[in-house]
C-alpha cells in the first residue's frame, strides 16, 4: 500500500507538471510562444558555433523563450545552410549564414544564394592575416610578394579547402600585387589548425587565415604575423599592421550573419531584428566574442543587403579568376 | 596551486563526471557532443570551474562509452569497437560488473600513466607533434589500418574485405581536397559523407537487433549476473589480470600517449594499435587473451585523452575538438599556450596534472562503478523489451548526431550490410576503423602529393615519416609470422 501511495504521488506531480508545461504554452499567443531553432552549419567548437551560441543566449534573455542551437555540419556548410533555408518560415528558425553562402554558389555546389534568406544581422567579420614561421626571412608582406615575384611557385600558402574564404585571401591579395594565384599555389587542408601544424612542421610556407585562428601560435612564438587584411588595424592587435598600410590595397574576412527563411512573414522579422540589435548590446555578447579574438562588425537592414549582394559578386571574380567557379 | 581545489571546483570534477557518465552511456552521445554542448557554460564559468568539469566529463565519458558495448553491444567511440566483441565475451562470462570494473579500473590505470608520461614528458612530446606534416600523418593512418588488420582473431583477409569497405564509405560526400561531390546521388544529405558515429550505431547496434529477430528460434544468449558481491567483481577482482600484465599495460599506456599527442590523430588509433599488438604477440587462449585485449584496449585509450592536451597547451594547436574547445577557453581567459606557459604559469599546468590523476583516481572508479550499477539493471530487463529499446535507442542516437533523419536512414541501411557481412563471417569493427581512417588517409595523401607535385618520393623523405613507415612493416611481418603460426597448431 505504502509503494501505492507513492506512485500516486509521482503521478500527481508528474500531472502538475505537464499541466505547468501545457499552460506556459497556451496562454501567449503573441510571437514567440514556443522555443526557437538556430541552425549552425560548421561544428562545435569553431569560431561559427562559438559565435552563434552567444548570440541564442544573448537571444534568449531578450524574447523569454529557449533558443536551441542546432549544428547541421558538413558539405563545406551546404548541408547546414540548406536545412535554414528549408526550415519552416515561422519565425522559429533561424540560424548562421556564413560568408560561404556567396561562394557556394558560384562553386556549383548548390542553388541557394543570399537571397534564400532574410538577413537579420551581420555578427562578426574576422580579417584574413598572413602569417608565416617565426624564422621566415619576411618581416613585412611586400618583401614577401617580392619574393614570391622572384621565385613564381617557390611558396606555398594553406588555410582551408580550396576554394573556402582564406584561398580567396590569397588570391585577392596576390592579384592586387599583379601575380597569378599559380606563384604561390595553394594546398588544401581541412581547416585552420591543420594548415598551422602544416606551417610549423614546415609543410607550407604561408598561412592565410584569420588573424584570431592564428593567434595562439602567434602568442606562443611559433609564428609571426606579417599583415591584416582589415580596412584598419584591430582593436584587439594594434601591433599588427593591415596590407593597406604596406601598399596592398586588399582586404577580406570571414563574416558570419544570422538570419531567418526568406519567406518568413514581416512582422516577425521586425521582432526579431529588434530582439537581436539589443541582444548584440550586452555586454556578455561583446566580451565573449571579443576575448575570443573576433571582430565585431553589427550591420543590420539596407546596409547589411549591400553588404551581402557586393561580397556575392567580388567572391564570384575571384573564385572564376581561381579556375573554380562554374 | 591552492585555489584549485576549491569546493566550486571539487563540484565541478564531481557534476563534470556525473554528466560525462550519462552522456558517454548512451549510445550517439559521445565524449566530444558532451563537452561541446558545456561551451556556452564553460565560456561564462572561471577556468578554475571550466577545466576541472572538461576533464572530468572527457575522462569519464570515454570509459561510459564501454557501457553501450555491454548492454547494447554499440561500442561509444571507435577506440572502444577495437575490443567489443573481446569485452562483451567477458561480460557474458563473468557479468557485467566484472567487464566493466576491467573497463574502469585498466582506464584509471592508462589514465593514470598517460598523465605522469604528460609531467614528465610534455615539452618532449610538443616538439616532436611540431614536426609532423601531411607525411607523417599518412603513415599514421596506414600504421593504423595495418594494426587493423591483424587485430582479428579469424580470417586477414576478411578484415582486409571489410577495412576497404570502410575506406569506400569514407569516400561519400565532398571530397576533402579538391571540392568536388563525390556518391551523393543528388542527395544535399549524402554532401557531408556517412558519418561513422552514425555508421557504428547501425554496424553494431541495430544489426544486432536484426539478429535476434533472425534467430529467434535459437533461444537467446543473456548475460550471466553472477552472485558475487558486485563491489568486489567490480573494484577488486579486475585487478588480478592488470597486475598480472603490468608491463603489458604500461606498453598499451604508452603507445596510447605516444599517439594520442598528435594532433589529431588521438586515441582511436592508439587503442586499435594496442589492441592489435596484444593479439599478435599472446598465445594464451580463451578467457584471459579476451581480458588482455581489453586491458591493452582501454588503457591505452585513457592514456591517450591525457596527452592529447599537449599539442594544446604547448604550441596552441588543438589535437581534437574537446582540446579546440579548452583552447578556446584558455584564450577568452587571457591564458597564452605555449612553450612559456609551463615555465610562467607552473601553478596553472600542475593543478591540471592534479584534476587529471583527480579524475582518473576517484571519478573514474566511482561513477564507473554506478554506471556499472544501471548496466546490469538494463540487462536484467527481458531480452524482448530490451532489443526493443535498442531499436530505439539506434533511431534517437543516430538522429541526435546531426539532428538529421537522413541519418536514421543511413543507420538502417548500415544495420543491413552488418547484417550480411556478420553472415559472412567478416569483422565489423574493421569497417568502421576504415570510416575513421579513410578520410584521414586520403587527406594526407593529397595533400602531400599536391606539395611535393607529385613527387611521390617525398613520402620516404622524412625521418619520422620513415620510422612510422619501419613500424608498419614490422607490424606486418610479426602479423603474418603470426597468422603462420597459428595455422600450424590448429
Amino acid at each position: 500500500m505504502e509503494c501505492n501511495r507513492k506512485h500516486h504521488l509521482i503521478l500527481l506531480v508528474t500531472i502538475l507538471f505537464l499541466m505547468g508545461g501545457c499552460g506556459s504554452g497556451t496562454t501567449s499567443d503573441s510571437y514567440p510562444s514556443k522555443p526557437l531553432t538556430y541552425f549552425v552549419p560548421w561544428a562545435p567548437g569553431g569560431m561559427t558555433d562559438m559565435t552563434s551560441r552567444m548570440m541564442a543566449a544573448a537571444l534568449q534573455n531578450e524574447i523569454g523563450q529557449p533558443v536551441n542551437v542546432v549544428n547541421r555540419t558538413g558539405g563545406g556548410g551546404v548541408v547546414g545552410h540548406l536545412a535554414l533555408a528549408k526550415a519552416k518560415a515561422d519565425g522559429y528558425a533561424l540560424g548562421a549564414v556564413t560568408v560561404e553562402i556567396t561562394m557556394l554558389p558560384h562553386m556549383g555546389l548548390t542553388d541557394l544564394s543570399y537571397e534564400d534568406y532574410h538577413m537579420l544581422a551581420l555578427q562578426i567579420n574576422n580579417a584574413a592575416a598572413v602569417t608565416v614561421r617565426k624564422d621566415a626571412p619576411w618581416n613585412d608582406v611586400p618583401a614577401l610578394l617580392e619574393y614570391v615575384k622572384n621565385h613564381p611557385g617557390e611558396l606555398q600558402a594553406s588555410g582551408t579547402a580550396r576554394g573556402g574564404v582564406w584561398d580567396l585571401a590569397r588570391i585577392g591579395m596576390l592579384s592586387e600585387a599583379n601575380l597569378e594565384p599559380q606563384d604561390m599555389p595553394w594546398v588544401p587542408s581541412q581547416g585552420s589548425a591543420p594548415a598551422m601544424q602544416e606551417l610549423i612542421a614546415e609543410g607550407v610556407d604561408v598561412v592565410t587565415a584569420s588573424l584570431s585562428e592564428v593567434d595562439a601560435m602567434r602568442q606562443s612564438g611559433l609564428v609571426k604575423v606579417l599583415g591584416v587584411m582589415s580596412e584598419e588595424r584591430l582593436s584587439a592587435f594594434p601591433d599588427v599592421p593591415t596590407l593597406k598600410e604596406q601598399g596592398i590595397d586588399w582586404s577580406i574576412g570571414g563574416w558570419v550573419a544570422v538570419g531567418v527563411p526568406a519567406d518568413t512573414p514581416p512582422e516577425v522579422i521586425a521582432n526579431l531584428e529588434s530582439a537581436i540589435s539589443a541582444a548584440a548590446q550586452s555586454k556578455a555578447y561583446t566580451d565573449a566574442l571579443e576575448q575570443a579574438g573576433s571582430t565585431i562588425q553589427f550591420l543590420t537592414g539596407e546596409s547589411l543587403q549591400t553588404f551581402v549582394q557586393n561580397q556575392h559578386i567580388t567572391n564570384g571574380k575571384l573564385l572564376t579568376k581561381a579556375g573554380i567557379a562554374k | 596551486m591552492m585555489e584549485f581545489f576549491t569546493w566550486q571546483s571539487l563540484l565541478a570534477l564531481v557534476l563534470g563526471a556525473l554528466y560525462g557518465s550519462l552522456f558517454g552511456a548512451i549510445p550517439g552521445l559521445t565524449a566530444t557532443l558532451a563537452v561541446a554542448l558545456f561551451i556556452p557554460v564553460a565560456f561564462f564559468l572561471d577556468p578554475i570551474v571550466a577545466l576541472p568539469a572538461i576533464i572530468s566529463i572527457s575522462a569519464v565519458a570515454i570509459y561510459a562509452g564501454d557501457v553501450g558495448s555491454i548492454v547494447a553491444k554499440i561500442p561509444g567511440t571507435p577506440a572502444s569497437a577495437a575490443y567489443l566483441e573481446e569485452l562483451s565475451r567477458v561480460a557474458k562470462r563473468k557479468g557485467p560488473f566484472y567487464g566493466l570494473g576491467l573497463c574502469a579500473m585498466s582506464s584509471a590505470t592508462g589514465g593514470i600513466i598517460g598523465t605522469l608520461l604528460l609531467i614528465a614528458l610534455a615539452t618532449t612530446m610538443a616538439s616532436i607533434a611540431k614536426n609532423f606534416s601531411s607525411f607523417e600523418y599518412f603513415w599514421i593512418a596506414i600504421l593504423g589500418l595495418t594494426a587493423g588488420v591483424f587485430a582479428t582473431g579469424g580470417s586477414t583477409l576478411k578484415a582486409v574485405v571489410s577495412l576497404l569497405l570502410g575506406i569506400l564509405f569514407s569516400t561519400v560526400g565532398i571530397d576533402p581536397t579538391l571540392g568536388f561531390p563525390r556518391f551523393e546521388f543528388g542527395q544535399p544529405d549524402l554532401l557531408s559523407g556517412l558519418n561513422y558515429i552514425v555508421a557504428m550505431i547501425g554496424l553494431f547496434g541495430f544489426s544486432e537487433v536484426l539478429e535476434h529477430v533472425y534467430r529467434r528460434a535459437k533461444g537467446t544468449d543473456a548475460l550471466s549476473v553472477s552472485d558475487d558481491s558486485p563491489g568486489r567483481m567490480f573494484f577488486s577482482l579486475p585487478w588480478i589480470p592488470i597486475i598480472k600484465r603490468k608491463w603489458m599495460v604500461l606498453r598499451s599506456s604508452l603507445l596510447g600517449v605516444l599517439v594520442g599527442f598528435l594532433p589529431g590523430a588521438g586515441a582511436d588509433i592508439g587503442s586499435w594499435v594496442s589492441s592489435s599488438v596484444e593479439k599478435m604477440t599472446h598465445r594464451s587462449e580463451g578467457d584471459a587473451e579476451d581480458e588482455v585485449i581489453v586491458i591493452a584496449g582501454t588503457s591505452s585509450n585513457n592514456a591517450a585523452v591525457a596527452s592529447a592536451w599537449v599539442p594544446s597547451l604547448a604550441l596552441g594547436l588543438p589535437g581534437d575538438t574537446i582540446t579546440a574547445i579548452v583552447l578556446g577557453v584558455f584564450l577568452m581567459k587571457g591564458i597564452t599556450p605555449g612553450p612559456l606557459l609551463f615555465e610562467q604559469q607552473p601553478e596553472l599546468i600542475w593543478s591540471l596534472y592534479l584534476t587529471f590523476l583527480l579524475a582518473n583516481l576517484i571519478m573514474l572508479p566511482v561513477f564507473g562503478y554506478l554506471t556499472a550499477r544501471m548496466a546490469s539493471w538494463l540487462i536484467r530487463i527481458p531480452l524482448d523489451i530490451l532489443l526493443s529499446a535498442i531499436a530505439g535507442v539506434c533511431v534517437v542516437g543516430a538522429y541526435v548526431i546531426n539532428n538529421s533523419s537522413f541519418d536514421i536512414l543511413i543507420m538502417t541501411f548500415m544495420g543491413i550490410i552488418a547484417f550480411g557481412l556478420r553472415r559472412g563471417g567478416f569483422p565489423l569493427a574493421q569497417v568502421v576503423l576504415g570510416m575513421v581512417l579513410g578520410p584521414i588517409l586520403e587527406q594526407n595523401f593529397m595533400v602531400s602529393a599536391i606539395k611535393s607535385r607529385w613527387d611521390i618520393m617525398s613520402f620516404f623523405d622524412r625521418p619520422i615519416a620513415l620510422v612510422l613507415m619501419a613500424l608498419t612493416i614490422v607490424i606486418i611481418m610479426v602479423g603474418i609470422r603470426t597468422q603462420r603460426l597459428r595455422k600450424s597448431t590448429d
